[in-house]
């Protein structure tokens, strides 16, 4: 069973659409969620759990459809959307004790560790807190509760490198026990060299691929050289080529890598930058 | 229950205690008390607009429950209001009787009809309201504007009646002869209030299951 399946997601908005998304993700899992700002991230993310309401397509979490049970998928579930940004001027302790009630398994002791941890002050108000913060504070109420899945949607943005570090950790002790999953959407490719085990990629409303890392490590490689040694012949074979006066460097697929240039492993961010340039404009100033 | 104790917890505005204890109105000799009613319907507006500068849509539907019921416990929290609005009124009056033993000279006096009527009034802002501000959780200036022009058509058709329609004059004053239709108004007003809060629900559900938030 998975412990999240998205089939056929659709969302249709003037000038954007959500166009048939689907992945699955498996329990004991992390999966990246990658793309650039404006692909279409939040919008899969707000359609899983009927936050936006979606034109079509099927949900479900740990087998149990997201819109028929929505109520016993929400209590499943823990999501953090960005930084807490909702009632600014009521006191933390005012919302972690609303939050709690709709939690039967809310474990208040975990919850204070977490802001021992975090070094929030229950008694100050989320307007008091700085952006990184409200993420932390969003974070602890969303893992009190022992979701078996959490959904995260930019996490990481807004905190320092400790702080992102200390909440990657977090989420790798969270899936060792094997029964829960983690879905997290993030611009910051870094954090998921780091932690994650799938890697989803939506490019405007399309996904273009869903892999485990080890198929999509062993897919390219980012080949570079001289300016003079590319042809045209050659780019065609290369995905998002970026060009100077010196040199360039692409995305190139193993299967198809030429000889007598420099080929290294890349990153997720240089697959994120070469795929997303690979149908841009070139700007003229 | 665990909504309304949120409703009630954070997204209750402090200015519906003032309208709260507008009830005291009826005090007044000679005052249309019908407008003690509208401060309820101010007072839940000035909830639903708090609510969206809070984003509380946004909260409440991250939380494990149907996104129905978020509409379900703020149409409870304003029903909650409505009926201590009436409470109060209820409470003060005898002494609004004893205030003023010859009756309201500009509209219904503070009896049981009065009451039956509030509960009729309250059904028209609802059932305008709520439906308008949950087809985007997020406009609520136009949907009190409507709500408040339901009041203003419901106060005028009900002075017509009471005016152009003569045997409807035992439903005013206080003669004991006349209780038992007194006390059928309030039960209609009783029984429409809580049908159109139903009626109202369903069709405000239905419109906020469709919004993005």
């Amino acid at each position: 069973m998975y412990a999240l399946q998205v089939e056929g997601l659709t969302k249709h908005y003037p000038g954007f659409t959500l166009r048939d998304v689907s992945f699955s993700l498996e329990p004991g899992y992390i999966m990246g969620f990658i793309g650039r700002n404006g692909a279409g991230k939040t919008t899969t993310i707000k359609s899983i759990l009927n936050i936006i309401h979606r034109d079509a397509g099927h949900v479900s979490v740990f087998g149990q459809d997201a819109l028929e049970q929505e109520k016993a998928v929400k209590g499943q579930v823990g999501l953090v959307l960005g930084g807490v940004n909702y009632y600014p001027k009521k006191k933390l302790k005012t919302i972690a004790q609303v939050t709690s009630r709709f939690y039967e398994n809310w474990d208040r002791e975990a919850f204070c560790q977490l802001l021992e941890q975090f070094e929030l002050d229950e008694n100050k108000t989320v307007s008091q807190l700085s952006s990184g913060m409200r993420v932390k504070f969003a974070i602890a109420l969303a893992l009190a509760h022992r979701p078996k899945l959490l959904i995260l949607d930019e996490p990481t943005s807004g905190l320092d490198p400790v702080s992102r570090d200390e909440i990657l950790e977090i989420l790798q002790r969270l899936v060792e026990s094997g029964e829960r999953s983690i879905l997290f959407s993030t611009h910051i490719t870094s954090d998921l060299e780091k932690c994650a085990d799938y890697i989803t990629y939506i490019k405007k409303g399309e996904i273009v691929f869903s892999l485990d890392r080890e198929t999509l490590e062993d897919r390219y490689w980012v080949v570079s050289g001289g300016i003079d040694a590319l042809t045209p012949a050659l780019e065609q074979t290369f995905v998002g080529t970026k060009k100077n006066r010196y040199g360039f460097s692409a995305l190139v697929e193993r299967t198809q890598a030429p000889d007598g240039f420099t080929l290294t492993k890349p990153t997720y961010e240089d697959i994120l930058i070469h795929l997303e340039r690979e149908d841009e404009h070139e700007f003229a100033f | 229950m665990n909504l309304l104790f949120k409703e009630i917890k954070l997204a209750l505005h402090p200015s519906m205690f003032i309208y709260l204890a507008l009830s005291t109105m009826v005090l007044i000799p000679a005052y249309p008390y019908h407008l003690i009613f509208f401060y309820t319907a101010l007072g839940i507006f000035n909830v639903s607009m708090f609510g969206r500068e809070n984003s509380d849509p946004l909260y409440s539907v991250i939380l494990p429950v149907a996104k129905r019921d978020v509409v379900r416990a703020r149409i409870q929290l304003a029903a909650l209001c409505q009926l201590a609005q009436i409470l109060v009124c209820v409470l003060l009056m005898p002494l609004a009787r004893r205030i003023n033993p010859t009756g309201n000279p500009v509209g219904l006096d503070a009896n049981l009809t009065f009451l039956g009527s509030g509960f009729l009034l309250y059904t028209v802002f609802n059932f305008i309201f709520f439906p308008a501000f949950y087809k985007t959780a997020y406009k609520v200036g136009v949907p009190f504007i409507l709500g408040c022009v339901g009041i203003a058509v419901y106060m005028l058709a009900e002075e017509g009646v009471l005016l152009l329609f003569p045997p409807a004059a035992v439903l005013d004053g206080f003669a004991p002869e006349h209780l038992p239709a007194r006390l059928l108004a309030l039960g209609i007003g009783f029984a429409v209030w809580l049908l159109g809060l139903v009626l109202t629900y369903k069709r405000a559900a239905a419109r906020f299951e469709k919004v993005d938030l």
